[in-house]
């Protein structure tokens, strides 16, 4: 069964190294593709993790950004990236300045990848860290007793929105709420005292979700992991970072 | 701020000694693969320094371009082939030395924090 988020994150990665020779691009890619196999499959037989997707994304995150694995060999993706000859085309579309994502220090990284151009529409895949490492290193001190309050922006023109919560209690408790622009509740675990591991898959186009989420956390005594992530794609201008 | 330029030094003393640190691991480890020396770096170092992976790869490229490292591609008995790494003779030198020059910069560096080095008021 093809991992689709292990050969998206290839395929974003093999655009980052476009500038390298074939043989020498194709030799990267084979030994990235065989560590994250390998760290994939030890995270589903040793650490526990039940979702494919979940532990694809928690080891392409630790692999790093196609963006610095590029940095780190010397080139930048700055030629135009060849067009995937199997994406859609789409009627070209005016597209709104991203709103900045500057959520007090929690947000890990936000990043950008014009996957392919097709006519005057752009795909891109943006990925956004809500909770990554720095807040983990909070929740692992012991005693840690407070709550979050955190939101985040689907843009018109987004068709594709995963979120992902996991937490991974060693002690004490984190409750998980996330609510939609509509203020409906699609993930409730407010109460929750234990392991966690969801994913939220959205069309938001179609299910009217566009506008600002709300993602509320509360933490009790809380030493472990929590990591929530949102995964979202759409077409329009490639947008700007800050 | 003052844990900001803390975290910078201690990326800094990190970065400073993953060259010696890898060739260490591959010496008593070889042949390795990328994703196991990346696991063996971070549990040597009791999960202290730990490495993203697409900052390795590029680094065992360039040993091996300098002809420090060699690699081959071996077959798994699960999935795709694996490329393992082992010191070449050149590498072993290089570790020698480099070890040597640790153990100074060790000596140097301890001796100044402790005061017991030339330096007097």
């Amino acid at each position: 069964m093809t991992n689709k988020i292990l050969e998206e994150y290839v395929g974003r990665v093999r655009a980052e190294l476009h500038a390298l020779a074939d043989d020498e691009r194709d030799a990267v890619i084979d030994e990235m593709r065989a560590h994250l196999e390998d760290a994939i499959s030890q995270r589903m037989a040793v650490d526990g993790y039940t979702d494919l997707e979940a532990a694809t994304l928690a080891e392409t995150r630790a692999f790093g950004e196609p963006a610095e694995i590029g940095a780190a060999r010397g080139v930048a993706a700055s030629a135009e990236p060849a067009v995937p000859p199997t994406l859609p085309t789409r009627p070209p579309r005016r597209f709104p300045r991203w709103a900045p994502y500057a959520a007090a220090g929690l947000i890990v990284l936000v990043a950008f990848v014009v996957a392919a151009n097709a006519g005057n529409s752009t795909e891109y895949f943006g990925k956004q860290f809500l909770f990554g490492e720095p807040y983990q290193a909070k929740l692992n001190a012991t005693n840690q007793t407070g709550m979050i309050n955190e939101s985040f922006v689907l843009p018109e023109g987004t068709d594709h929105f995963r979120l992902h919560a996991l937490v991974e209690p060693v002690a004490g408790c984190v409750g998980v709420r996330v609510t939609d622009p509509h203020g409906s509740f699609v993930l409730n675990e407010w109460d929750s005292c234990g392991a966690m591991n969801h994913t939220i898959t959205l069309d938001p186009e179609n299910s009217g979700k566009i506008g600002r989420w709300q993602v509320e956390v509360r933490y009790t005594n809380f030493t472990g992991t929590l990591a929530i992530e949102t995964t979202f794609r759409g077409w329009g201008s490639p947008p700007k970072t800050n | 701020m003052v844990d900001a330029y803390i975290g910078k030094l201690e990326r800094d003393m990190a970065a400073g000694t993953l060259h010696l640190l890898l060739l260490g691991l591959i010496a008593r480890m070889d042949p390795i693969h990328g994703y196991g020396l990346i696991r063996a770096l971070a549990e040597s170092t009791d999960h202290m320094l730990q490495f993203k992976p697409g900052t390795i790869y590029p680094i065992l490229n360039d040993l091996e371009r300098q002809g420090i490292v060699r690699s081959s591609w071996v077959a798994s008995a699960s999935g795709p082939q694996r490329k393992t790494y082992e010191l070449t003779a050149t590498g072993r030198e290089v570790l020698v030395t480099a070890t040597k020059s640790w153990a100074r910069i060790r000596t140097g560096v301890e001796a100044t924090l402790t005061g017991s080095g030339g330096a007097k008021r």
